[in-house]
């Protein structure tokens, strides 16, 4: 190396460390645009300086890797397949609550429930002794007495005039005791009366007690006849009853 | 060598920027807080890397951020933290990207947000060349080694610690040739200057 070289270094040094005076600083900067030997040292240097710094990030690497094995072990994220594992099941909880809510809903005995509206009874006062018997059968009724109910209505030939109202009556009473099986026979024994008083009602809480019984086959078949009549008083309930029956929820 | 204490912005800043084991505490402090690591590591796993990719990003991360403050381009206008996931997140992206999987990245381009791409993270991101490469072979390694712990500020005690030399004297000597002998080596290159001052 020349001697000029190592003066040139020097003074590089010297004003990149900034351990120049002010006077020299001044110099330093008025040589460097003057004196291409100095400029070339200058780029050298600097050149050499970026080059160790290429050096470092090596050195910093290395000393970082000697840190990383002395590090604790890092977790594996599993949070997003946690995540959708939850999510999948809590969709799941989703979808069957909702199946079971509409099955829930449009189940044969809930469709009963929606459906069904009791009539309201009132004493007939008559002077015989089929009227007074139905009369306190209503009563009982009302008192929640409904076996006895039953009995006395059941007690009611059927040549008595009000043998049909006490039938329509003691069918009622039987849907609400849970004797779905045996209403069906009484309602049956009324639309087979042809008695225009009952006949149609009958036919509807026939339709009713069916499906309280679980026949909802039948129930729709019964549906589908009366639908054949357009003025029939129970058409647009039994519309009604029968896309129900059809619903898409049934099918769960 | 870890120290169970809590750093403030400006000591993690300051113990990087003078550099030695003062810079190595801050580094084992990084390295053992999960609020840094952990949440990087997430971040990378949550982009189809593996825990593996991650560890490496945060290692790389870490290295570039070191330089990064040492050479001052760190101004604290952010947390060591945001400035750190910045350039992991860069990293990532920029590996992703050289991965030729371009399904995937097609859809996990980084968004704004994530993209906050500074120029300081993307001139690290150039690779070392073919010339620099060369001549840094040439060097030897202990010259390598006083060089770079000198340019991260390693006290002459540290290096010669480090080398194996008998005094501070010798290490100092030793570093003055090395880089003279690496700078004229360099001289013999223009473009290689060319490059380095580029």
């Amino acid at each position: 190396m020349l001697m000029s070289e190592d003066i040139y270094f020097n003074r590089i040094v010297s004003y990149l460390e900034g351990t120049t005076s002010s006077t020299e600083k001044l110099q330093f900067e008025k040589d460097l645009q003057q004196d291409p030997n100095l400029q070339q040292e200058y780029q050298a240097y600097l050149a050499t300086r970026a080059a160790i710094d290429d050096l470092a990030l090596d050195q910093v690497r290395s000393t970082v890797a000697q840190i990383a094995q002395q590090a604790p072990e890092a977790k594996t994220f599993r949070l997003s397949r946690r995540v959708i594992a939850m999510a999948a099941s809590f969709l799941m909880l989703i979808v069957l609550m909702a199946l079971l809510y509409g099955r829930q809903q449009y189940s044969d005995k809930q469709l009963f429930a929606q459906q069904y509206e009791a009539p309201n009874w009132s004493p007939i006062r008559g002077s015989s002794t089929a009227a007074n018997t139905y009369d306190q059968a209503i009563a009982n009724m009302q008192a929640g007495k409904r076996q006895n109910a039953m009995d006395q209505l059941a007690s009611i030939p059927p040549e008595e005039e009000v043998y049909v109202t006490a039938q329509y009556a003691l069918a009622h009473v039987q849907l609400q005791a849970d004797k779905a099986e045996i209403a069906i026979e009484t309602f049956s024994r009324i639309v087979d009366r042809n008695d225009k008083r009952y006949q149609e009602a009958a036919g509807w809480f026939l339709i009713l007690s069916y499906l309280k019984t679980g026949l909802p086959t039948e129930a729709n078949r019964q549906l589908e006849l009366m639908l054949q009549n357009q003025q029939h008083p129970y058409y647009q309930d039994a519309l009604r009853l029968q896309r129900q029956l059809a619903s898409f929820w049934r099918s769960f | 060598m870890f120290m169970k204490r809590d750093f403030t912005e400006e000591e993690m800043t300051e113990g990087i920027r003078n550099g030695g084991v003062a810079m190595e505490t801050v580094l084992i402090y990084i390295y053992h807080h999960s609020r840094y690591r952990q949440s990087i590591l997430t971040f990378i796993q949550r982009r189809k890397g593996s825990l593996e990719d991650a560890e490496d990003i945060f290692q790389e991360g870490i290295s570039r951020m070191v330089v990064s403050i040492q050479k001052g381009k760190f101004e604290g206008n952010s947390s060591i933290r945001t400035y750190l996931t910045t350039i992991c997140k860069n990293l990532w992206f920029t590996q992703y990207a050289r991965s030729n999987r371009y399904a995937d990245i097609v859809e996990n381009l980084p968004t704004e947000e994530e993209l906050e791409k500074g120029p300081d993270e993307l001139l690290l991101l150039k690779e070392r060349s073919e010339g620099l490469k060369g001549i840094l072979m040439l060097v030897g390694e202990k010259c390598k080694k006083i060089l770079s712990l000198w340019a991260l500020h390693y006290s002459m005690r540290e290096i010669t610690k480090e080398v194996g030399y008998k005094s501070e004297g010798m290490t100092r000597k030793k570093k003055h040739q090395c880089f003279k002998a690496l700078m004229n080596r360099i001289k013999e290159q223009p473009d290689l200057i060319k490059e380095l001052l580029g």
